[in-house]
């Protein structure tokens, strides 16, 4: 049952996710409010719509392969990434002891799906969107890592439904809040939004994505949504009490904090401006790599006390 | 039709726009149409819309353009001259409003009663292949030759560190949506680091010179369009020498003095229309370019919000500014621009005029020798730093000086006054292109700008300033001089 | 055969199919990410051998070690796929005896070395026994070797970098001299021929675009031509 249970929750969640963006961005640009919720119902059906009639575009000389591989292993992995999540007592799809580490493997591979979508298209614009996000996703990585492994602390174990198990006094946030708010920063990234979307970005012409069309650009959307879906919930697992809640345990109040986390990083996304990338790996580097380890020093000696 | 194509033609029409010549500010509006959604790439797009004059020698970027959207794919042609170049897509008269057409054109496309249109160039490789080895690499170690025809990156210097590494070159534009249209650049990369940058063709002026929205078109062009003989001596003998004899500047007005005393005010309707006018273009087209900036800063919802204000200013709606600067301020926008990025030195700043040379801090505006403005109590307004950001805050601060002026100029106006001029409105007193009149800067100043700067800077750097900037920063290749503006005055130099 | 039997003949195929093509591939990235797969395939192995936490492991470093190794290729050739094919063999020969003789010696090694026979009880916490024998009476050790490796590695990109100790290194920085009025300590920069590329030239390193014919990629107006019909 497991299986079946995540399945519904990334198929909902994404769907909510393609609405809930297209209404983020009608409010923040200020439409005129006529039919505003409508047409951010009806978008992502008729998106789907039109990437299927659409041709898929070949560029001159891509690598095939990995041109096309490289969207099925992003949707891949934000699977693989919300498998590890519980979604009630002893439920998950993959119940390893070390499922905090295979979170992080999904992360690296993640920058590797990207890497690829833009490498294989041979073009220059796609090519500078890889590269730049390899150099970002690599210190985000890091930090993530970092702060994850703070949660791993109280909770004495790498897995995943032992980090919710935790939590049952007190939510990780309320004993590391800084560690939350630089994971979200991770969601920024892993779903290429607003202020971390250095890879398909808008001073690119859509960077890695700029050269594809039709059912390949459907995956990759479709997967960008899944890994918020998935980093949401992992999000929520680690810092938010997972499927933990006031009365009665179980998958809805995951769902629940999924979609909070899901509309705060779709808002954010939409409001905050991107760094230049310089700018932004010397901020990375010498300020919020600083800050995870001091999150990580404070949540270890939190755990000793 | 299917119900998958149904349901696609319920969507928005996804829009490659190529933009040519003076539409770029009509495109805009009709990208706020929710019927419509621009695209940045040609591979998202079902239409390509063609809107206004190509150039000459963009036509041939153009055929390539159309060749890259996926089918089904259809062109409309807007204003434009290009048909005879391109087969037998569908055109629209300039006053005709095209979203109808697009939206007609892409559900014919759908049905299939719009045949997809195939390419107009043979699908093969620019040049044949010149590998050297099995494998390509014979030459250089382990790489070299020539494949199609295009030369292989190899070691340069690096700006920064003196690290050799490889440089690569290519070429952005004329319808690349980052930029402003028209503009294309060859740009030299290592990494994402620009070394060596040259602007090929200037960008188009974004309206036409003698369209309704003419006066628009001056405050475009940055020259201040109000000195003293232009609105005074616009509005009529009359009204000038009523005003002229209120200010007691007798000599001026010795011949005309007696044909007063309709109206003893400043301001008249007319004036006062004029006035508004021009200073909602100004406003208008300053929140055009701080749109661009916004959607470099990954602020694509922002940046429709500004777009669409300046549709509404260009209107005559009198919109407030503040709270988009707070969004601005809240979004971070001004934080992450670096400090000092594409700054000015005092000769460039000077040579480039305009808002450029106001936000270095020089307090230069030719609106402080109009009366009409003096009455107002105009004061120049500027920055210190000369830098992208300073440039992006005096675009904000010009444009909210401009809607205060308007509405300042409407109340001065005496109410009861009866509604005259409207042909005055718009009227463009100055030459087509004010570069005639400034001095070029003296060295290829966008390369300067340019050069040791990161892709995402140097977007920036490029989108901070207007066109009528960009255009002086232009320099002709040296053997071709009389190539520089083929659209307007070759007179870059 | 049980499934796992399946699974590890399967996942040792795949990690030496990948390894070798690692070696007939024509470009640095394409190489690069087989050797990942490769890697992926053992570290999926270590899983069947009830090591998670190693297994899951090796796929996360190697992820990113490739990742790196891919970068810097991208950061020094700016090679997209299929622009610039590559020989990836090089100085044969003696790649040829150092890889028999490493075989060689490896395969000796698993043939006499005594290898354990007894399967994990389920449910035995062995990551927990794994940190303890790693780290168990070492931590200490461990944890200032890191910290120290990783100073000295911040030091040395502060000292090689272009903000030096005596100020930007192309501006001529040099160290005191070591007697008042001396020559400057330490070694003299050797004079580079030529000055940097950049400044207001015309003439990159890279061949300049060629007349009428369009540099690679154009954004939205590149040469890549159009897509094939009936692909």
């Amino acid at each position: 049952m497991p299986w079946l249970g995540t399945l519904v929750l990334l198929g909902g969640s994404v769907v909510f996710v393609a609405v809930i963006d297209s209404l983020a961005f009608a409010l923040i640009a200020q439409r005129p409010p006529v039919n505003l919720m409508r047409d951010a119902l009806l978008a992502p059906w008729r998106a789907v719509a039109v990437s299927l009639v659409r041709q898929q575009n070949r560029t001159e000389h891509p690598d095939r392969l990995n041109w096309a591989l490289a969207p099925a292993l992003y949707l891949a992995l934000a699977g693989i990434g919300l498998a590890v999540v519980p979604l009630a007592p002893g439920v998950a799809v993959i119940d390893s002891s070390a499922s905090v580490v295979l979170w992080g493997a999904v992360e690296t591979l993640t920058v590797i799906a990207v890497f690829l979508h833009g490498w294989s298209a041979n073009a220059p614009l796609p090519l500078i969107g890889a590269y730049r996000y390899a150099a970002m996703g690599l210190p985000i990585m890091l930090l993530s890592m970092f702060v994850l492994i703070g949660t791993a602390l109280p909770a004495q174990s790498l897995s995943v439904a032992d980090i919710v198990a935790s939590q049952h006094d007190v939510w990780n946030v309320l004993r590391q809040p800084l560690g939350l708010l630089l994971f979200l920063l991770l969601g920024l990234s892993l779903s290429l939004r607003g202020p971390f979307d250095y890879a398909d970005s808008a001073d690119l012409a859509g960077g890695t994505a700029s050269e594809v069309s039709g059912a390949a650009r459907l995956t990759w959307q479709l997967a960008r949504h899944a890994m918020l879906v998935a980093f949401a919930a992992m999000a929520s697992s680690a810092f938010l009490g997972g499927y933990l809640g006031p009365v009665r345990a179980g998958p809805w109040w995951l769902a629940l904090k999924m979609l909070v986390l899901i509309t705060l990083l779709v808002g954010a996304g939409h409001s905050l401006a991107r760094l230049p990338p310089s700018r932004m790996l010397t901020v990375l580097w010498t300020v919020l790599l600083p800050l995870s380890f001091l999150d990580l020093a404070l949540a270890g000696v939190v755990a000793l006390w | 039709m299917s119900a998958r194509r149904a349901l696609a033609a319920a969507a928005p029409v996804a829009v490659f726009v190529a933009v040519g010549e003076g539409t770029s500010d009509r495109v805009d509006d009709l990208c706020l149409r929710a019927e419509i959604e621009r695209v940045a790439s040609p591979r998202h797009a079902s239409v390509l819309l063609v809107a206004g004059g190509v150039r000459e020698r963009d036509v041939a970027s153009l055929r390539r353009l159309h060749d890259q959207l996926p089918h089904p794919r259809a062109t409309l042609c807007w204003a434009s001259d290009i048909p005879a170049h391109f087969g037998t897509p569908r055109t629209l008269p300039p006053h005709a409003a095209p979203v109808l057409a697009l939206r007609e054109l892409y559900r014919q496309l759908l049905t299939g009663e719009h045949p997809s249109e195939s390419d107009l160039l043979p699908d093969e490789p620019p040049a044949p292949w010149r590998g050297i080895g099995e494998y390509g690499q014979g030459g250089k170690g382990m790489m070299g030759g020539t494949p199609y025809g295009r030369p292989m990156p190899m070691t340069d210097d690096d700006l920064r560190d003196g690290l050799a590494l490889d440089v690569y070159t290519l070429r952005l534009g004329p319808f690349m949506p980052t930029l402003p249209a028209g503009l294309v650049l060859t740009l030299t990369l290592q990494g994402d680091v620009i070394q060596h940058a040259r602007m090929e063709s200037p960008p188009l002026w974004p309206a036409p010179p003698s369209s309704p929205h003419a006066a628009h078109a001056a405050a475009v062009r940055q020259v201040e369009p109000l000195d003293e003989s232009s609105i005074l001596h616009k509005q009529g003998s009359s009204a000038a020498a009523s005003e002229s004899s209120k200010l007691g500047d007798s000599g001026a007005t010795g011949s005309s003095a007696g044909q007063s005393g309709q109206d003893d005010n400043r301001y008249t309707p007319g004036i006062a229309r004029t006035l508004a006018h021009r200073e909602h273009q100004r406003a208008a087209q300053h929140l055009r370019g701080v749109a661009r900036m916004l959607a470099v800063l990954e602020l694509a919802p922002l940046a429709e919000r500004c777009r669409r204000m300046a549709c509404a200013i260009q209107h005559g709606d009198s919109v407030p500014i503040a709270p988009l600067r707070k969004a601005l301020v809240r979004s971070g926008a001004f934080a992450a621009i670096p400090a000092g990025l594409g700054q000015l030195d005092p000769p460039m700043a000077q040579a480039l005029g305009g808002a450029a040379l106001r936000a270095a801090g020089d307090a230069v505006d030719e609106r402080l020798h109009d009366r009409a403005y003096r009455e107002l109590d105009f004061r120049v307004l500027t920055q210190r730093d000369g830098d992208v950001r300073a440039r992006l805050h005096q675009w904000l601060d010009e444009a909210e000086q401009s809607m205060h002026l308007a509405s300042r100029a409407g109340d001065l106006a005496p109410a009861a006054a009866s509604h005259a001029d409207e042909r005055d409105v718009g009227h463009d007193p100055l030459p087509a292109d004010d570069a005639v009149n400034m001095p070029a800067p003296n060295h290829d100043a966008f390369a300067t700008l340019l050069c040791g700067l990161e892709w995402n800077e140097a977007m920036l750097v490029i989108n901070s300033f207007d066109v009528a900037a960009l255009r002086r920063m232009y320099r002709p290749p040296k053997d071709s001089p009389e190539e520089a503006g083929a659209t307007h005055h070759g007179h870059a130099m | 055969m049980s499934g796992t039997d399946l699974a590890f003949w399967t996942l040792a195929a795949i990690a030496i199919v990948s390894g070798w093509r690692v070696f007939r591939t024509d470009s640095m990235v394409r190489s690069a990410f087989l050797l990942l797969i490769s890697f992926i395939a053992v570290g999926l192995i270590m899983l069947l051998l009830r090591a998670p936490y190693l297994g899951v492991a090796t796929i996360f470093m190697m992820g990113v070690e490739m990742m790196v190794m891919a970068l810097f290729m991208v950061m020094f050739m700016m090679n997209p796929a299929g622009l610039n094919p590559m020989n990836m063999v090089h100085q044969e020969r003696f790649a040829v005896v150092a890889g028999v003789l490493a075989f060689a010696g490896l395969a000796a090694a698993v043939w006499l070395t005594d290898l354990p026979q007894h399967p994990l009880a389920a449910g035995r916490p062995v990551i927990r026994e794994l940190g303890m024998e790693l780290l168990g009476r070492s931590m200490l050790i461990f944890e200032t070797a890191g910290v120290t490796l990783l100073a000295t590695m911040i030091g040395t990109v502060v000292l090689s970098s272009r903000s030096g100790r005596f100020g930007p290194a192309d501006a001529g920085s040099l160290p005191p001299p070591l007697t008042p009025d001396g020559v400057p300590a330490g070694r003299m920069p050797e004079k580079r021929s030529g000055g940097h590329g950049g400044h207001g030239g015309h003439a990159p390193a890279a061949a300049p675009v060629t007349a009428g014919e369009p540099a690679h990629g154009h954004a939205n107006d590149h040469p890549h031509q159009p897509p094939e019909h009936h692909a």
